[in-house]
């Protein structure tokens, strides 16, 4: 087996891991007195946390002038994102309104930390439905790479989705935003500024 | 020190307490046993409440074990299972209260000596959080009035200011960099909202004293207001002729009142308030999502606090 496949496999299990921890915790009625609450909190923090390692891996590559080259890795990070996403939306939709349409109707108007969290996650969906390479094809390379900018305006809609929930701690949502903030700054730099490259060799 | 039954605890529960934090790094969802066996904390002798009345609810009660997990008191963290785990380095003995202001007989007073004359009686309350979770618990103490009769207003005292203890030191959260709250934790009351016979200090619950995390030794419960009005680990009383500021007005005046009023018809900015998840949820799938009533479903005794506000601007 290529070292590239064994990557894959090796990314699939640790991405899987929060969410088997998750089933562990449903399975044994372990989300306390308030479990709504809990898996929207847990769903919530893996999207993030996933959202900016997807993020990260070009920077990556690019910084270190592809001597480490995540890009392949890329598509499954970011499905594992929209997965994440997708469990947190079901579990507002599902157990905070109990599929009820008109409090969805009215929540998605009148509350703008959720209306703005709602679009982050079509943008997700958007990507997820073409990350596959017919989709590729279909868009052409510059086409393509358009639509996948959509995950810069995904990266600031749900800094502003956890900003505007803050009440009594900010540190999460500064560590976010901060970290989220420093990876769209790196695409704005010089492609010349890397922390590694080829031609570093020992003097 | 004199050592009662209160402060200890067998080595066993101890050992058992600390194997289970070392389990559950990376668990920290589990609300299984820690501080909260009942066992740690003194039986309280109580007047048992009458049910049927409005002081005592006939709905199921929250099961004790939820009720002490599962916590927001930010003075020991921000996770709702921070304060159980984290509430025993809370030192409530000896414990007293500055009681200051505009009353006849100011001081400080040692908290077994104001005790002493209060018969402790059982209220079974409805406890709404501002975040849309309530809880029914049965509480045991005696009416604030009481207390503050003893005191003797004067005339000018309009309202009643509260404070929690302010000491990083048994309080790791007062530490945190990362919170927009100002220690010490502020609470305030109109005087007729502090005189009213369902406003309560307590002592206990489930008729033990309070564990640590549900705010001991002595605080606040405010049945018809959110949870944040129902100030813990009291150390100051002043009586006042101004309106006192709170913590959550101080934080974010656009979202918590002074009144803080349980409300159904004003939502927080963020959330709605039409609706309450009841603790603890029945399953995943049942999440006990019941209607919020007005004032909590005391309208009836404390309605005409209110006659005539527009409780949309004074929230």
């Amino acid at each position: 087996m290529k070292i590239d496949s064994q990557i894959r496999i090796v990314l699939f299990c640790l991405s899987a891991c929060p969410l088997l921890f998750l089933s562990w915790l449903v399975i044994k009625g372990a989300l306390g007195p308030d479990p709504a609450k809990t898996l929207a909190l847990f769903t919530g923090e893996w999207t993030l946390i996933f959202l900016l390692v997807t993020l990260s891996t070009s920077s990556i590559t690019r910084r270190s002038s592809r001597v480490v080259n995540l890009v392949p890795y890329r598509r499954q990070l970011g499905l594992w994102t929209f997965l994440y996403a997708s469990l947190h939306v079901l579990v507002f939709d599902a157990l905070y309104l109990g599929f009820d349409y008109s409090l969805f109707v009215s929540e998605f108007q009148e509350r703008p930390y959720i209306s703005v969290g709602g679009v982050a996650w079509f943008c997700l969906l958007l990507l997820a439905l073409t990350s596959n390479r017919r989709s590729l094809a279909r868009l052409g390379a510059v086409g393509w790479k358009k639509l996948h900018r959509l995950i810069y305006l995904a990266v600031v809609l749900a800094a502003i989705h956890v900003i505007w929930q803050i009440r009594a701690d900010w540190l999460e949502a500064a560590a976010y935003s901060l970290v989220g903030a420093l990876l769209l700054i790196e695409r704005a730099l010089p492609k010349t500024v890397v922390f590694w490259s080829k031609n570093d060799q020992p003097t | 020190m004199k050592e009662c039954a209160f402060d200890i605890t067998p080595e066993d529960v101890y050992l058992n307490r600390r194997k289970f934090m070392q389990a559950s790094v990376g668990a920290t969802l589990l609300s299984t046993g820690l501080a909260a066996s009942a066992g740690e904390n003194k039986a309280l002798r109580f007047k048992s409440a009458q049910s049927g009345s409005s002081f005592a609810t006939e709905e199921t009660l929250t099961p004790f074990r939820d009720a002490s997990t599962y916590n927001n008191f930010y003075e020991f963290g921000l996770d709702k299972s921070d304060p159980a785990k984290l509430a025993h380095t809370l030192k409530t003995k000896p414990w007293s209260v500055v009681i200051e202001g505009e009353v006849n007989r100011p001081g400080t007073y040692n908290l077994e000596d104001i005790l002493k004359s209060h018969p402790l009686e059982e209220r079974v309350y409805r406890l709404r959080c501002v975040e849309a979770w309530s809880m029914v618990i049965p509480w045991v103490g005696f009416p604030l009035a009481d207390l503050l009769k003893r005191f003797e207003p004067s005339s000018k005292a309009k309202y009643v200011y509260f404070e929690t203890l302010h000491d990083s030191k048994q309080m790791p959260g007062q530490r945190s960099f990362f919170t927009t709250l100002e220690w010490p934790y502020r609470e305030g009351l109109r005087m007729d909202e502090a005189m009213h016979p369902l406003t309560i200090l307590a002592v206990g619950m489930y008729g033990k004293t309070l564990p640590n995390q549900n705010g001991a030794p002595l605080r606040l419960v405010v049945p018809w207001k959110y949870g944040f009005k129902s100030i813990k680990s009291i150390v100051k009383i002043r009586l006042q002729k101004e309106r006192p500021k709170t913590s959550w007005e101080m934080s974010a005046p656009q979202e918590y009142g002074f009144y803080a009023n349980v409300n159904p018809n004003v939502d927080h900015p963020r959330w709605s308030q039409k609706f309450e998840r009841r603790l603890p949820a029945a399953s995943l799938f049942k999440p006990n999502r019941i209607e919020t009533q007005m004032f909590n479903g005391y309208a009836e005794q404390v309605a005409h606090l209110y006659k005539g506000m527009d409780l949309s601007k004074f929230y």
